[in-house]
This record gives structure tokens, C-alpha cells and sequence, in this order.
């Protein structure tokens, strides 16, 4: 990969990088250290890495850097049980947007973030896989049930509101 | 790890919804990747038991009608479902109300990214190619440079000067010595002869004319910028000779300041820079010993020389050699 090429991936990638990595942590701060750190990788083995491999090897370094923070996060005690926390928050209700992110951010882990690489990014069910290091099957799984639970929480949320 | 020799039993606990989540996650793989190991299973049993989402993943050709309607719908937003599967489904839809319903709330767990959030810092990613490729050049152009200077100074020594004011090649006439003033210093003293010629362009005051003269007339001993007339009285331009003798106590410079033409002393300057260069130049003090004068005088004159003709001027400095160090 070539100085302009990888200057080209700045302009295309850190933003959607970004994106990816503040909707799974919800942490500005982290997120912003973790698009860092993967361009510095990618920065630093940019001879090995071709342009088009660039996208698919910052996502990936963005999801085990993610995993890793999700790690520590559960060792600390900070993490939410997601049974527990899954219900509905009425005052919490202003649009439907902010209720999809809510339902979004009521998902595992797991699931949110094959989510997001589906809808956000366009991957194909192969390519989560790489990411996330699956196989396709269980990206099938976790896409399905990961609408499912969300299409209960609304479902729920507009039985509930009429 | 499931395997075809351990299925069976995590097959038992999948179908009584035993595994947890990990583990029915991976046997789903598994079957994914061995869509015909339970041909010979007797699954008739196990049937009614079986969470209706995954009897279509157990089998492959189980009607439309049949299926779990969620994993048809959400099998339909990803677009899994082939044109028969979507077209039975859209039918089933239209029949069912509570599809439509369930239709449209699954509509909206389709993601849209908020394009107003942006990676902050994109400014501090970017990489300069421009500095390492001038880099890259400026060590080229460095090289090329001084492999130039070097080129340039080895010829230098070697090219005759050519005057662009005459037009032709100036004859030089560098003595092969120059001639002894004073006999009685032995060899053991060295005398070295600078010479310098002054930018005319300095030396012009502001109206262009030619600057006054620090000429002391009052005192002969003092040669310091007076003006000599050698060989030419169209001589106004300015060159000063400055000699040193080293290994005195007391030690003596001389300068002569000769007025030449402009166009010459540019000649002149371009000749003498060229020759010595400029680390030779050694600039006169303002009282000079008569002795010193009378020996820059002596020096200079007889190489010093200005002619002019049809072809126009030419200008013999054989005295330049005098910039060598030389001893007597």
C-alpha cells in the first residue's frame, strides 16, 4: 500500500471506523484510541497490506481491539448483564431513533457487532466471519437472532404505547 | 468440539434446548457444514420436539407455510430467500396481518449509520508523501550537486577565462616569478600577496558616480585607497592588493587600490573570484608602510596590464599568480 493509498483509507475508513467502534463501546474516548491505534498498525505493516485488504484489516483490528476492552470491562465488573438490563424505559422515549439505538445497544455484544458490519458496512455473512472469527452459520444465527430481539423490544415498546 | 462421532449426543441436548448458547451455536455449524448427517437418523421422533426456527435448518426444502415466520422475514431482509421462498412469503404476508405487522417492525432494525458522527482527529492519520519524496529528491539533487562542485573545481584550475566584455580570449602571461624587491630576506621568510578586488557596485555611492577617495595626499606613506593609474587611464575600477609577511613581528600590509573601467573590473572580479576565491581576500588596513606599497607596486605593475583595440579590451593579470603562496 502506497503512502496515498493509505491517506485515501483516512479519508474513506476512520469515520466509518469510528462509527463502528463508538456504536458497539459507547465510549467517544475509546473509540477514538481504537481508530488510532488500528491506522497505526495499518501504518506500520502498510508494505504487507494491499489497498484493498486495508478495509477488512481495519475492522478486524477495530473488533479485536473492541473484544479485548469487553474483556477487561467484564473482568472489572462494569459490564451490563444484558437479561437483566432488557427492559423497557419509558422516560427514555423520545423518537424512534433513540429507541433503536436503545434496542441496538440491549443487544450482546456478539450480536451488535455483526449487526452493525451487516447494515452499516454491507458485509456479506464470509466477511463478518473473518472479522469476528466465526463461521457463516453462527453470523446467520446471530444476525437473526439479533433482529429478533430487537423487533420484540419494539414490538413490545409499541404495544405499550399504543 | 463437535464431531460425526460425538453429534449424537449434543444432538439429544439441542433438540431438548439443552445446550447453551455456545454450544447450539456451534451444532448449528456443524449441521450447517454436514446438511446430510441425519439422513439416517430417525428424526420423526424428535419432530415435534424441535424448535420450528430450526427445522428449516435441519431441512433445507420445508415449505414456506411451514417455516417460522420470523426466520422468513428476517431470511427475506437479508435476502436469503430464493424468488419462489420470497414470492410464497409475499402471498403469506398479504394474508396475514400480523406478518405485516411483525413485517414492519423488523423493517426497522435495518441500521442507518449517522453520518454526523466523525472520527475527530482524521487529521493526525494522514501521512506526508510529499516530505519523503522530497527527501528521496533532495539527496539525489545533493549528490548531483556536489559531484558538480567537485566537477566544476577540478576544470575550473584547467579552463581559460573567457572575457564576455572583449569578446575574445584574454591572453594571460602568469610569470614564472615574481620579481625580487627586497634581496636581502632570506627564504626562511615567507611573504604571501592576496589579492582582491573590490564589487564595484559597492563602491558607487548612491548617485552613481564614482566614491570619494580616502586619499591622503598629506602623508605618502599612507597608500590606503589611493588610486593608481597602470597601464590605462580608463581604468576606474577598484582592485586592491594586500600583501602580508608572515614571520615578522610586526606585520606589514600594503594595498594598492588601481581604478579600472567597469566593464573591465567586472572582468577583472570574475577572473580573480574564480582563480582564488573569496577566502583569499584579505582586506587592507589604512596606514601601509611605505615599503609594503612600494612592494605591491612593484608586484603588480609588471603583470598589470590593459590594452584596447578593435576587438576591444583585453586585460593581462598575470599578477594573479601572485595569489599562490610564494616564496622568496
Amino acid at each position: 500500500m502506497t503512502v496515498t493509498e493509505y491517506n485515501l483509507c483516512v479519508e474513506q475508513l476512520s469515520d466509518r471506523v469510528y462509527r463502528f467502534a463508538l456504536k458497539s463501546l459507547k465510549d467517544e474516548d475509546r473509540s477514538q484510541d481504537i481508530v488510532q491505534d488500528c491506522f497505526e498498525k495499518l501504518w506500520l505493516k502498510r508494505e504487507g497490506i494491499a489497498f484493498e485488504k486495508a478495509k477488512s484489516y481495519l475492522f478486524t483490528s477495530a473488533y479485536h481491539a473492541m473484544v479485548d476492552f469487553w474483556r477487561r470491562e467484564k473482568f472489572r465488573g462494569e459490564a451490563e448483564d444484558i437479561e437483566e438490563t432488557f427492559s423497557y424505559e419509558p422516560h427514555q422515549y423520545t423518537g424512534l431513533k433513540p429507541i433503536i439505538n436503545r434496542a441496538l445497544d440491549k443487544l450482546p455484544e456478539i450480536q451488535r457487532t455483526v449487526l452493525l458490519l451487516r447494515d452499516y458496512e454491507g458485509y456479506d455473512y464470509g466477511e463478518i466471519g473473518r472479522i469476528c472469527d466465526l463461521n457463516e452459520s453462527q453470523v446467520k444465527v446471530y444476525i437473526y437472532r439479533a433482529r429478533l430481539a430487537m423487533k420484540n423490544y419494539l414490538g413490545s415498546l409499541k404495544a405499550v404505547l399504543g | 468440539m463437535i464431531n460425526e462421532t460425538n453429534y449424537h449426543v449434543y444432538l439429544d441436548d439441542f433438540v431438548n434446548g439443552l445446550l447453551d448458547e455456545e454450544l447450539e451455536m456451534e451444532f448449528v455449524a456443524f449441521l450447517d457444514k454436514h446438511p446430510n448427517i441425519l439422513e439416517g437418523e430417525s428424526l420423526d421422533s424428535f419432530e415435534a420436539e424441535l424448535p420450528s426456527g430450526f427445522k428449516s435448518t435441519l431441512k433445507k426444502e420445508v415449505p414456506v407455510k411451514e417455516r417460522n415466520p420470523d426466520e422468513l422475514l428476517v431470511a427475506s431482509m437479508e435476502g436469503d430467500l430464493s424468488i419462489h421462498e420470497e414470492a410464497e412469503l409475499a402471498k403469506q404476508i398479504a394474508a396475514t396481518p400480523s406478518l405485516q405487522k411483525d413485517q414492519a417492525i423488523f423493517a426497522l432494525t435495518r441500521l442507518e449509520a449517522d453520518l454526523t458522527i466523525t472520527y475527530p482527529y482524521k487529521k493526525n492519520l494522514r501521512k506526508r508523501p510529499v516530505f519523503v519524496l522530497y527527501t528521496r529528491w533532495a539527496g539525489a539533487v545533493a549528490a548531483v550537486f556536489i559531484l558538480g562542485m567537485m566537477l566544476f573545481r577540478f576544470l575550473g584550475t584547467q579552463l581559460v577565462p573567457v572575457n564576455p566584455q572583449v569578446g575574445n580570449t584574454p591572453s594571460f602571461e602568469i610569470p614564472t616569478e615574481v620579481p625580487a624587491i627586497h634581496p636581502e630576506r632570506t627564504e626562511a621568510k615567507q611573504e604571501q600577496i592576496a589579492l582582491q578586488v573590490m564589487d564595484g557596485d559597492k563602491i558607487k555611492n548612491e548617485q552613481g558616480k564614482e566614491p570619494k577617495k580616502s586619499v591622503n595626499k598629506e602623508n605618502p606613506v599612507s597608500l590606503a585607497n589611493r588610486t593608481f593609474t597602470i597601464g590605462s587611464p580608463e581604468l576606474q575600477g577598484t582592485v586592491a592588493l594586500t600583501t602580508l609577511e608572515e614571520n615578522t613581528e610586526n606585520r606589514n600590509n600594503g594595498a594598492l587600490l588601481a581604478s579600472g573601467d567597469q566593464s573591465v573590473w567586472q572582468w577583472v572580479y570574475k577572473k580573480v573570484r574564480g582563480r582564488v576565491g573569496e577566502e583569499e581576500i584579505i582586506v587592507p588596513e589604512k596606514e601601509i608602510p611605505r615599503d609594503a606599497a612600494n612592494l605591491v607596486l612593484a608586484k603588480v605593475a609588471p603583470v598589470f596590464q590593459y590594452n584596447q583595440d578593435g576587438n576591444g579590451s583585453s586585460f593581462r593579470i598575470g599578477g594573479l599568480e601572485i595569489n599562490r603562496r610564494s616564496t622568496h
